[in-house]
């Protein structure tokens, strides 16, 4: 064995591809993680997140990373070692040699192994030099720890690849096949991608999974920022189970090989049943027929085709008739099958199995596989002749290079339509089964057919340039891949333009408004430039390409100039023009010259900070009373243009001279003023303008502002900013606005007399005319008086009757229009066609959002809602603007059935509460101003599921809101703040903890209580007061009207941070008569977290304790004051309880809520 | 002439020259190409079959300039290797089939009509249907002709063809082949000078790539007749002799040598004149032998 151990060892030396596959990887892995750790880009003062790439979680997500490609080299290395031997012939001299079975086999692998080994030691050398290096950002990188480096290695690396070594191994070495190495990878990704999607037992997910991936996710699902830096991986059981599960049967399938592998030149195959017929014939003479066919003398273009056709027939067998083929093809559509499932099951908001969207989650990753057999199988049928020797016979015949090479193209091509179909009937056969006959089959075909068929044409070309270039098979299959991440790690390394970006794909912003229509010129024309490098492929290929034996590189040159006739020099000059003329475009459009860069943009708006900061200071400006706004879409251009005047008041007791007004970033604007002034400063890249009035503009004066806006072009490659469409929505944020916008007000002091919202006006009157295409119809907030129709465009003239707030949308698309009118006021729906399936559950969000707060609040100020739909390429909200409640086209498509929680129903509710809580009332411009309309909001909107759809569907509703803060706390990488001063940012606490928050306050002091305070809160900073509330003042508000004994409540969930973590120790009932005695032992603990660090705080809590019968009914439900770390509680109830739960109804935030239950 | 081969040179990478400015003229007919090991036969075959460049001279058939056109000479090519592999698996029907495409049968119909005819004239039609990776060495061989002749190849080269082939398939196998070289031309290497003989209507002996000697069997023989002389003598005496002139030496069942020598007159009494054979003109022309006296 040892011979044969260093025999390999030394081949593998020698080999330069060893050293190609070493400079590869580990060269990636260092410029990987020196590029994520910072040394290509400056330090950003304003990044304050402290994530260390070198702790030991994000090593370990490094890993995982770098295990992608390193799942290619494992056949290379391991299973080429043993196959050498099979493909050279040499197995059968060399098996009569006196060597054992297990020399032979554990020379080999051990050869292999070790290089392999080699390789990941490198890389793991790399990875610890490349955190040392010089230049790393320092909040990127904390201090060096060995442990971390290798804790990744033992736990994950090393035995992935000794599991994968063994199987790939065994499996080579059982079917002396080396394409069966490759085949077990693809195989291994896909398994990796369908088990998540199809097990949703975390614990049998983990164990099941083969690289330990999901135990990992599972074991780390909750540590916070602070976890991730700083802690190393748990030696958890659940970790050990799955790594030795998977060793096991790694060494069981090589314990199996190993026995039925024989040191014999011939597989042997167990003989068939069948009575056998001699393969040799008896003594026969030879026949002296003179029958001769003439050779054919047909047409011999029409020859050459039917040649080619022919050709490929054979080839698209050979893919497709085997093993391999058929266990990939059906793994995929259950990945596809699965994927597709979790996005339309099992969620808290999943959505209708759609076209667009069943076509878009699995498409990027299906067409990756699609795309990594398009690599091998080339390699398959550029080699085969070489491999099986029968090159001679096959390089002698007459048919063209040009046949051979269209003949493989052609049965790529076949491969690959035959798997984008397969995907076709599987996204068919899920929407059927669930239900949903809209198939729109034109979709899939342009999708499937047009879209992602094109990319993989151009890989087709690539792998046979590269097949024939290299021609061997797992050099080129390397090359293929590394060309294939390129395209997404190129950025990373500052390499951004995508005429670098090999066969780049972008996911086309897809909505039903205008399905692929935006994005489409930007894709055809990146697709026009590599489908024109395809064509130099094409002639290098036909020019490089090894027709006969002892062919060096210096004769394929020499042969290439005979070859180069001047049909090829024609296409070869062809492609050439078109890939410069697509090239350049590309390039214009990428960065035309009023459009920087990244980097170039990051640094003009350091500039302007450094240069405008000054201006910060000027906090008091005018502010807008009304607006008359003239809007102007063309959607079929692209483009709109905006006419607007505003009246500007001094709303202060001192004169404003100095106007601060920013334009929108993207528009060209200009404006003037009825009154003289100058310019004194600006900024032309950023649209900020300093002007002085030649006269100050005296308390309770006015002036009017007026202003031209139109659009500028979109760049080809970022449609998806597109505003204006076949689903046009335009938000107020573009117009003209004053003030320093830059400024974080919400870290500072409240600004007197200024709202959160809109620091530039308090409640302002709007008049909007607002013109479209023929057809569609046009939105702004306040009641239509006016349509008409001129010039095929459509007018409508909006005018509101009460103030509003400064917060304004702009909306126009060919709608269908739903009307329900309810006491009085009309709800309207303006939907696409065929988005009609949602529809009722808003209208019944409305009008129970309508009946809550007109009961408990105010009347409804606005005649009407009105929800309309957008595109989805805006995102996945819905907001409120005055009367109009624009509403994203994804809830349109909610699957509420296979939800948790009826999304359509409850962000609608949502949007109408904030009619009250965000307009009748509006915040203060101060920290924590989103807890006064966000939070009750949520609040409000759980009451009115709970009366809309019960108890229990509340419950559930309320497990979603904890579940979302305790996750987004794991997310946040900064310092979690208190409800009293929540960010904007931190939906998870605004939402989350907020309705947790109010829900536990209701639960104690009582519903009519809390609603009462809220109420008469309300009614007392009424927006037109212009008097804006902060949280604090809400906390005060809500703190004198509870009772004593709850006080606390308010401090801890409202101003504090805290945790509990609960868990009964031992429950035991006993009958006492004809009452039953519960004895619960409790260990209670109480963290706040607001510090620097985690504070351990003194008990004197109010906690819930829930008793259950045997049908799982609620018996009993008591409070009981903790004050005690370790306290014996003592329950008495009439029934047998058979479980006891503590905090039945999440009162508390509690991470593990596991182990308040209790089984007696 | 229809096969004009001129000055051809070749010199492998590693120094070796394979062919060294050999010119030939073939015509119709079985042409025998002998030589030892190493001579440069295959590197001849492979350079004409156009699967290897060479370094100098030039090769035309009929009107086809070979190197320059390589694709024409391929349209009626027949090229059977010395050593060739096939697809695992793979019926012989089938791969005759695939290779029948190949060579430009592209009308179905009439691709298995050759076919059938091809796989009669080979005697395989029995075993059509069997993976040719299966197959015994002598069917391998006959497999190899069927695949040649699917396009009616009007040049035929077959390298080492006899090599492993027991006398009953090598019978067989030169038959086929006789039938086919009647018409056309038929270039076949081999160390085996029996058939040479028996075939051949004309023949050439090579070594170190050079051209030793290029005429018709019977002629060749001719101008040996009166030159060779054998003679028995034991093995001690044998080790005496001057080991220039000879020929071949035999044993006999009893231990003694059956010397043959090559002189223009009797060397010595013990000898006697015999008829020369095919193999007397090899050793001739491989070892340069000159006429000498004893």
């Amino acid at each position: 064995m040892k011979t044969i151990l260093k025999y390999e060892l030394r081949q593998w030396l020698t080999n330069w591809k060893l050293y190609i596959y070493l400079c590869f990887f580990v060269g990636s892995s260092v410029l990987l993680f020196a590029g994520t750790a910072g040394f290509f880009d400056p330090v950003n003062p304003n990044e304050k997140t402290i994530s260390y790439l070198n702790s030991a979680f994000q090593l370990t997500k490094i890993w995982e990373f770098l295990f992608n490609g390193i799942l290619f080299l494992v056949p290379t290395l391991v299973g080429v070692t043993l196959f050498r031997d099979f493909r050279h012939n040499i197995h059968s001299v060399l098996f009569s040699f006196p060597i054992s079975k297990r020399e032979y086999l554990f020379g080999k692998f051990w050869a292999g192994f070790s290089a392999l080994l080699t390789i990941i030691f490198l890389i793991m050398l790399g990875l610890i030099v490349a955190s040392l290096l010089p230049g790393l950002h320092p909040n990127k990188i904390g201090p060096f720890r060995f442990e971390a480096h290798i804790q990744p290695m033992l736990l994950f690396v090393l035995p992935n690849l000794m599991i994968l070594s063994l199987i790939t191994f065994s499996f080579i070495a059982y079917s002396r096949n080396l394409y069966v190495g490759l085949g077990i990878i693809i195989i291994l990704i896909l398994i990796s991608n369908i088990l998540p999607n199809a097990i949703d037992n975390p614990v049998l997910l983990s164990l099941l999974d083969p690289l330990g991936k999901n135990a990992f996710a599972f074991l780390t699902k909750d540590w916070t920022q602070e976890d991730k830096n700083l802690r190393l991986i748990p030696f958890d059981s659940l970790i050990l189970y799955n790594r030795i599960l998977w060793l096991f049967i790694a060494g069981i399938i090589s314990f199996l090989v190993y026995q039925k592998f024989e040191l014999h030149e011939k597989k042997d195959i167990k003989a068939k049943k069948r009575p056998r017929t001699k393969a040799t014939t008896p003594h026969a003479t030879v026949t002296n027929k003179r029958t001769s066919t003439p050779v054919e003398r047909a047409n011999p273009f029409a020859k050459s085709l039917l040649t080619v056709w022919t050709l490929s027939r054979f080839n698209f067998r050979y893919i497709i008739r085997n093993w391999m083929f058929y266990t990939i093809a059906a793994l995929g559509i259950l990945s596809v099958f699965f994927a597709v499932h979790q996005v339309t099951h099992n969620q808290a908001v999943a959505i209708l199995p759609v076209t667009h969207v069943v076509l878009s989650i699995p498409a990027f990753f299906f067409t990756t596989i699609i795309s990594l057999l398009t690599f091998f199988y080339d390699g398959f049928l550029t080699n085969r002749d070489l491999v099986h020797s029968v090159i001679h016979l096959v390089d002698s015949t007459a048919v063209s290079n040009l046949s051979l090479y269209l003949s493989k193209f052609l049965a790529l091509a076949k491969m690959q339509l035959l798997l984008l179909s397969i995907m076709l009937l599987v996204g068919v056969g899920i929407q059927l089964q669930n239900g949903h006959t809209h198939l729109e089959l034109g979709l899939y075909l342009f999708h499937l057919y047009g879209i992602q068929w094109l990319g993989l044409l151009i890989w087709s070309f690539a792998a046979l340039f590269v097949h024939a270039l290299f021609r061997n098979t797992y050099v080129g299959v390397f090359f293929l891949v590394g060309l294939w991440f390129s395209a997404s790690a190129f950025p990373e390394i500052g390499i951004t333009s995508r005429i670098a970006l090999f066969n780049f794909y972008e996911p086309l912003p897809y909505s039903d408004f205008f399905q692929y229509g935006l994005g489409l010129k930007g894709f055809f024309l990146g697709k026009l430039y590599w489908l024109a490098i395809s064509m130099i492929f094409v002639v290098l290929t036909l020019l490089l390409v090894i027709r006969g034996v002892g062919i060096s590189f210096s004769k394929r040159v020499k042969a290439a100039k005979k070859r180069f006739s001047p049909m090829l020099k024609a296409t070869g000059l062809t492609a050439i023009v078109c890939t410069m003329l697509s090239g350049f475009a590309i390039i214009k459009n990428e960065s035309p010259k009023d459009i920087l860069s990244e980097k170039e943009r990051n640094l003009a708006f350091k500039n302007f900070e450094q240069a405008f900061s000054k201006y910060a200071v000027i906090q008091v400006q005018p502010k807008i009373a009304d607006m008359d706004l003239n809007i102007a879409l063309y959607p079929e251009e692209s483009r709109f243009q905006i006419e607007g005047a505003y009246t500007i008041k001094n709303k202060t007791k001192n004169p404003i001279d100095t106007l601060l007004i920013k334009t929108g970033f993207d528009e060209t604007t200009t404006f003037d003023l009825n009154v003289p002034y100058k310019m004194i400063d600006k900024d032309e890249y950023v649209k900020f303008w300093v002007i002085v009035l030649d006269k100050a503009l005296a308390p309770n004066a006015a002036l009017k502002f007026s202003f031209d806006m139109s659009s500028s072009k979109v760049p080809l490659f970022e449609k998806h900013q597109e505003m204006v469409s076949e689903g046009s929505y335009i938000k107020n944020e573009i117009l003209p606005r004053f003030g320093y916008f830059l400024s974080n007000s919400t870290d500072k002091e409240a600004i007197p007399r200024t709202n959160y919202y809109t620091k530039d006006a308090d409640l302002i009157d709007v008049h909007t005319t607002i013109s479209t295409t023929e057809g569609q119809k046009a939105f702004a907030p306040g009641n239509l008086v006016k349509t008409w129709n001129e010039n095929k465009r459509s007018y409508f003239e909006y005018e509101t009757d009460a103030p509003i707030k400064n917060s304004l949308g702009f909306l126009s698309a060919t709608y269908t229009t739903h009307k329900d009118t309810y006491k009085g006021v009309d709800f309207v729906v303006n939907a696409l066609e065929g988005h009609a399936h949602r529809i009722s559950e808003m209208v019944a969000g409305l009008k129970a959002s309508f009946d809550y707060n007109t009961k408990y609040f105010t009347p409804y100020f606005f005649n009407d809602a009105n929800i309309i739909e957008f595109p989805k390429t805006f995102g996945s909200y819905a907001s409120v603007n005055a009367n109009l409640i624009p509403t994203s086209e994804i809830r349109f498509i909610a699957n509420n059935e296979n939800s948790e929680v009826n999304i359509s129903f409850y962000i609608i509710a949502h949007e109408l509460t904030h009619h009250w809580w965000g307009y009748q009332l509006m915040p203060a411009s101060a920290p924590g101003a989103v807890m006064v309309t966000e939070s009750v909001t949520e609040y409000l909107s759980l009451n009115i599921y709970k009366t809309a759809f019960g108890e229990e569907k509340a419950r559930q509703f309320l497990e979603l809101q904890r579940n979302r803060y305790l996750r987004g706390r794991n997310r946040d990488m900064e310092k979690e703040t208190p409800l009293k001063n929540v960010e904007l940012k931190d939906q998870y606490i605004s939402y989350g903890k907020g309705a947790m928050a109010f829900n536990t306050l209701r639960h104690y002091i009582g519903e009519d209580r809390l609603i009462g305070i809220l109420a008469r809160f309300l009614k007392g900073y009424s927006s037109d007061k212009e008097v804006y509330p902060t949280s604090g003042q809400l906390i005060d508000t809500l703190r004198i009207h509870t009772p004593a004994e709850y006080k606390y409540l308010i401090r801890d969930n409202f101003e504090d941070i805290i945790l509990h973590d609960i868990n009964i120790d031992q429950a035991d009932t006993q009958q006492e008569g004809d009452a039953f005695q519960t004895k619960i032992q409790l260990n209670t603990r109480k963290t706040s977290f607001l510090g620097e660090s985690p504070k351990a705080l003194p008990l004197d809590d109010w906690i819930e304790v829930g008793l259950y019968n045997e049908k799982g009914q609620e018996i009993h439900v008591e409070k009981v004051k903790v004050s005690k770390n370790q306290q014996l509680i003592k329950v008495k109830t009439t029934q047998k309880p058979v479980q006891v739960v503590i905090d039945p109804n999440l009162l508390l935030l509690e991470k593990n809520i596991e182990d308040n239950t209790y089984t007696l | 002439m229809r096969l004009k081969i001129s000055n051809l040179s070749k010199t492998y990478g590693n120094g070796v020259k394979a062919l060294n400015n050999l010119s030939l003229e073939v015509g119709t007919g079985m042409f025998g190409l002998l030589g030892p090991n190493g001579a440069g036969k295959s590197s001849l075959m492979r350079s004409i079959a156009t699967l290897q460049t060479v370094d100098e001279g030039s090769i035309v058939f009929d009107d086809i300039d070979v190197l320059e056109d390589p694709m024409g000479l391929r349209n009626v090519l027949g090229y059977l290797p010395q050593s060739f592999g096939v697809y695992p698996k793979v019926s012989a029907e089938k791969l005759l089939d695939y290779f029948a495409v190949l060579k430009g049968l592209t009308s179905q119909k009439r691709r298995k009509q050759r076919l059938d005819e091809v796989l009669d004239l080979v005697n395989l039609t029995e075993v059509r249907k069997k993976a040719v990776s299966g197959y015994s060495g002598g069917m391998k061989q006959r497999f190899g002709i069927a695949q040649i002749l699917l396009n009616h190849p009007k040049l035929i080269i077959v390298d080492e063809p006899t090599a492993g082939l027991d006398p009953e398939e090598r019978n067989r196998f030169l038959n086929v082949l006789r039938e086919v070289g009647a018409e056309n031309t038929v270039i076949f290497s081999t160390h085996i000078v029996e058939d040479v003989k028996e075939l051949c209507t004309d023949m050439a002996i090579l070594n170190k790539g050079t051209l030793l000697k290029q005429k018709k069997p019977s002629e060749a023989i001719a101008e040996l007749q009166g030159k060779v002389w054998v003679t028995t003598m034991t093995s001690d005496v044998f080790q005496t002799m001057e080991t220039q002139n000879i020929l071949s030496k035999n044993y006999n069942p009893d231990n003694s040598l059956r010397v043959r020598v090559y002189a223009n007159e009797k060397p010595s009494v013990h000898f006697e004149a015999d008829t020369p054979n095919l193999e007397d003109v090899y050793f001739v022309a491989i070892n340069q032998l000159t006429e000498s006296k004893a």
